[in-house]
C-alpha cells in the first residue's frame, strides 16, 4: 500500500503543477476559473487518497466543504469576469 | 479488497494526471473544460470509492455518497456558467497557449 501511495501522490503531484502552470498562465479569467477547479478536484483526489491508505476517516468533512469551496470560486470567477478580463 | 482499493486509487491518480496533461496541452478554454472533468467526477469517484474499500461500513458510506453527488451537481453547473461565459466571450479555438504549440487543434 506504501508503494501505491507513493506513486499515486506522485502523479497527483504532477497534475496539481501542470494545473498551476495553467492557473499562472492564463490567459483569461475563465481558464483561471478552470484550472482552479482542476486543482481543486486534485486536492480532494490527495486528501482522499491519504485517508484511504491511513485509513483516517476523520477528514472527511473537509472534503465535503472542499468539494462545495471549488464550485463557489469558479462559478463566482466566471460571474464577474465574463470572459474579456485578461 | 486493498488490492481493489489500490487499483482505484492509481486509477484515481491515473484521471487526474490526464487531466493536468489536458491543462497544459489542449489549446482553447472549451477544450480544456474538457480535460477539467476527469479527476472532477469520475476521478474523485474513484477515490472515494477506495475509501469505502478500505473500510465498507454505512457510517462512512453516508458521508462518502454525500461528497459524490455535491461534486456531480456542482461540477455540471460550474461547467454551464463558465462554457456559458467562454462561448458569450467568442473564445477561440486555438489561443496559442498549448506547450508543444502548433497544430496541436483536435
Amino acid at each position: 500500500m506504501t508503494t501505491v501511495y507513493l506513486i499515486v501522490l506522485g502523479m497527483l503531484a504532477t497534475a496539481a503543477a501542470m494545473t498551476f502552470y495553467r492557473l499562472v498562465r492564463g490567459p483569461t479569467m475563465l481558464d483561471r476559473a478552470v484550472a482552479l477547479d482542476v486543482l481543486t478536484a486534485v486536492v480532494i483526489c490527495a486528501i482522499g487518497a491519504g485517508a484511504a491508505v491511513y485509513r483516517e476517516y476523520s477528514v472527511l468533512p473537509v472534503l465535503l466543504v472542499l468539494s462545495l469551496l471549488g464550485f463557489v470560486g469558479s462559478v463566482s470567477l466566471a460571474r464577474f469576469f465574463s470572459g474579456r478580463a485578461r | 479488497m486493498d488490492v481493489a482499493a489500490a487499483i482505484c486509487l492509481l486509477l484515481g491518480a491515473t484521471l487526474a494526471f490526464a487531466a493536468g496533461v489536458g491543462m497544459v496541452r489542449f489549446p482553447g478554454t472549451l477544450a480544456r473544460m474538457h480535460a477539467a472533468t476527469k479527476p472532477q467526477v469520475l476521478g474523485l469517484h474513484f477515490i472515494l470509492l477506495a475509501m469505502w474499500l478500505r473500510d465498507p461500513s454505512w457510517k462512512i458510506a453516508g458521508v462518502i455518497v454525500l461528497v459524490a453527488v455535491y461534486q456531480v451537481v456542482t461540477a455540471a453547473v460550474a461547467a454551464y456558467v463558465v462554457g456559458r461565459a467562454a462561448h458569450l466571450a467568442e473564445s477561440p479555438q486555438d489561443d496559442g497557449t498549448a506547450v508543444p504549440h502548433g497544430d496541436t487543434r483536435a
